[in-house]
């Protein structure tokens, strides 16, 4: 107990004196079932739809400038709640507030303007880039796209359309940021013609070729080689301190996540588990299943082998989740309460939620 | 007591349109009984190839040109098709990458399990198998009821642990695990790796265990050997080298890893990229993205040599 009390304190320390911060996104009770497809017959004599609760009552704001990770193991809904975010897909029900409008409820034509402002970086930059287009063309497509706002004299805001000289002159100031130098070199060759890392330089390019408030990048680093893994998640970091920008980070990789993220959601089964500052979240996680999750990440150093206990059994299925809270089937510390009601996502010290009957 | 499985001066190259893909060039190590060797480096590197190499299963186009494997006092490279499907399994086995797509969906899981058994033991008897099968999974910690089950009515994990029960099939005295758990949960990649450990110690089976993740070789192997475009840059006890990285791309590989304790830091990364193993740099390979090349490292060789530690070989002009 003492220790979370210096901890608290700690972190009153680091970040205390702070104004509140800006919220770009506030989510609400987000949830998006796919129903199942079935037979006629299936459909016809039984009860009742099924449906995979990919994500099912997601609560959360993102802040200005802010990096937030969404950690969880595969099947966690961590990728569709990042897809519900940008309204790639709708959502079954709640809300997503974006510059306080919200936007699951906008017709695509009132939704246009609001997306050069939410990008996505994929994770494949194998196959998230057209091979039969140019560098300069990939980045250049937002531009066309989207072209550009400006204020005029009367204070309204006007769109318009981007020359060829201007778009050009936009790619290579992008391509220098994202350290593609010189930009001239990379603008007319094709995709296949670049390594891995520089691909997904490419896709952060497009990503931010617009300014945008707020990327949700899906798993942009897992597809790349160990040691160049460190300079795309620096670049991104970079890109957000250099552009106020927010970034949902979607990863499966919590010492990552814990590395390059301010704050840390950890995810399962289309619920969150506990949220609150990175390092907070991994030295000292509360919920037993993100405990879990730490306890399996290998450590590089030999004289720690062997010590730890690995919690038993695999994800269960989002079509039928565990009653009450849905750890409860593999969680050490289970109990009936945990079986029959589901924990609400609590705050138990400054800045760190966690949705667990042993913490209310 | 001699090692194993002592391979020597291994060279393994591909052709190609373009030329000869140099991608094992001259690598030399020794697996002893009950122990695990951990071959690690980026993808590319050549360990896959390594492995491929041992069993004598590469891809048409692959060819060992050099160097000698000796498994159990016997050279295997000399040695004919017949003569190696002897070796492969009850010798050396092997559990692939991709546990989700490695077994047939269209046979039982313990049908696949038999077959194993059936085609390296001849003249098995039926009932025998069956026992066999069931022993295997519940070996591997899989309810052996389950025998009966289709793939894809198994979990990843499950998958993973019954490709393992394959690979254990004809008793063999060394499994190779090519990045075993990689494409799994870390839980479950976890729970993997604890039963891998298990088997080594209770069947006292020599193992090597392909992976581009430090950390899993420093959970599980007491040897590790550093690839980095197809030659060991270095070698030794795992303990020392994670204490005391000499090469410097083993010491920029450790630090490009995010660990999960301690403070939190900006990540490192070693600049560049792997070479194109058509045209390999000359003399060390890792020169181009070295931050202490040398002139010496771009006209000679460096050697894998013991420096200052015993069974701690670094190939490094450094030292």
């Amino acid at each position: 107990m003492v220790e979370l009390v210096e901890t608290t304190e700690s972190i009153k320390k680091d970040f205390s004196p702070m104004e509140a911060p800006e919220e770009v996104l506030r989510v609400e009770n987000l949830r998006k079932w796919y129903p199942l497809k079935r037979g006629f017959l299936e459909t016809v004599f039984s009860r009742g739809e099924l449906n995979v609760k990919a994500v099912d009552g997601v609560s959360f704001t993102l802040n200005k400038g802010e990096i937030f990770a969404l950690a969880g193991e595969s099947g966690s809904g961590k990728t569709t709640l990042g897809k519900v975010l940008l309204r790639l897909v709708s959502p079954s029900s709640g809300s997503v507030f974006f510059q306080g409008k919200d936007i699951t409820k906008l017709s695509d034509r009132e939704l246009k303007p609001l997306r050069r402002k939410m990008q996505i970086v994929f994770q494949d930059p194998f196959e998230s880039l057209n091979p039969r287009m140019i560098i300069k063309e990939i980045v250049a497509e937002p531009l066309r796209v989207q072209g550009e706002l400006e204020v005029d004299e009367k204070g309204q805001t006007k769109h318009r359309g981007l020359g060829e000289a201007e778009v050009e002159e936009r790619v290579k100031k992008i391509l220098s940021e994202v350290e593609l130098v010189p930009p001239d070199e990379f603008l007319y060759r094709f995709p296949h013609e670049l390594s891995g890392g520089q691909r997904q330089r490419v896709a952060v390019a497009r990503a931010f070729v617009l300014n945008p408030t707020f990327v949700v990048a899906d798993e942009p680093v897992s597809m790349l080689d160990v040691s160049i893994r460190a300079e795309i998640v620096n670049l991104m970091v970079d890109m957000v301190r250099k552009s106020s920008a927010s970034i949902v980070f979607i990863s499966h990789d919590i010492a990552l996540a814990k590395h390059i993220a301010d704050r840390i959601a950890v995810l399962y089964l289309g619920k969150m588990m506990e949220m609150g500052q990175s390092q907070t979240v991994v030295d000292m996680p509360l919920h037993p299943y993100t405990q879990a999750l730490i306890a399996a990440v290998p450590v590089p150093d030999p004289d720690s082998k062997r010590t730890k206990d690995v919690i038993s059994g695999e994800i269960p299925s989002p079509v039928d989740p565990p009653s009450g809270c849905r750890f409860h089937t593999r969680c050490p510390y289970a109990h009936e309460r945990c079986v029959n009601e589901e924990p609400a996502l609590v705050q138990v010290e400054e800045k760190h939620f966690v949705a667990c009957h042993l913490y209310d | 007591m001699p090692p194993v499985l002592d391979v020597q001066n291994l060279v393994t190259h591909y052709r190609t349109l373009r030329g000869w893909v140099r991608a094992v060039e001259n690598i030399s190590f020794s697996v002893d009984q009950g122990e695990a060797l951990g071959l690690a480096g980026e993808s590319g590197c050549g360990k896959s190839t390594v492995a491929l190499s041992l069993l004598k299963i590469l891809p048409s186009g692959g060819a060992i040109r050099h160097g000698k494997i000796v498994f159990q006092g016997r050279d295997l490279i000399p040695l004919s098709e017949s003569e190696m499907r002897k070796v492969r399994w009850k010798g050396i086995s092997i559990v692939f990458q991709g546990a989700m797509n490695a077994l047939n969906p269209v046979y039982k899981v313990g049908e696949q399990i038999a077959e194993a058994i059936k085609i390296h033991e001849e003249g098995v008897a039926g009932s025998d198998v069956k026992e066999r099968v069931a022993k295997l999974l519940e070996t591997v910690g899989i309810e052996p009821s389950r025998a009966d089950n289709y793939p894809h009515e198994f979990s990843g994990g499950m998958r993973q642990r019954a490709l393992i029960a394959m690979a254990l099939a004809a008793n063999p005295t060394m499994l190779i695990g090519d990045e075993p758990g990689t494409a799994l949960d870390v839980i479950v990649q976890a729970q993997t790796l604890k039963l891998l450990r298990d088997l080594k110690d209770r069947l006292g089976l020599s193992m090597i265990l392909i992976s581009h993740d430090l950390s899993i070789i420093a959970e599980t192997c007491e040897k590790m050997a550093i690839m980095y475009a197809g030659k060991i840059v270095e070698y030794g006890d795992a303990r020392s080298i994670f204490k005391n990285p000499l090469h410097p791309y083993t010491q920029g590989l450790i630090k490009a890893f995010p660990s999960i304790k301690g403070e939190r830091v900006r990540m490192t990364s070693i600049p560049g990229q792997p070479p194109d193993l058509l045209h390999p740099p000359p003399a060390c390979r890792f020169n181009p993205r070295c931050p202490f090349v040398m002139d010496v490292c771009k006209r000679e060789e460096p050697m894998l040599i013991e420096h200052g530690e015993k069974n701690h070989l670094a190939a490094c002009h450094l030292y």
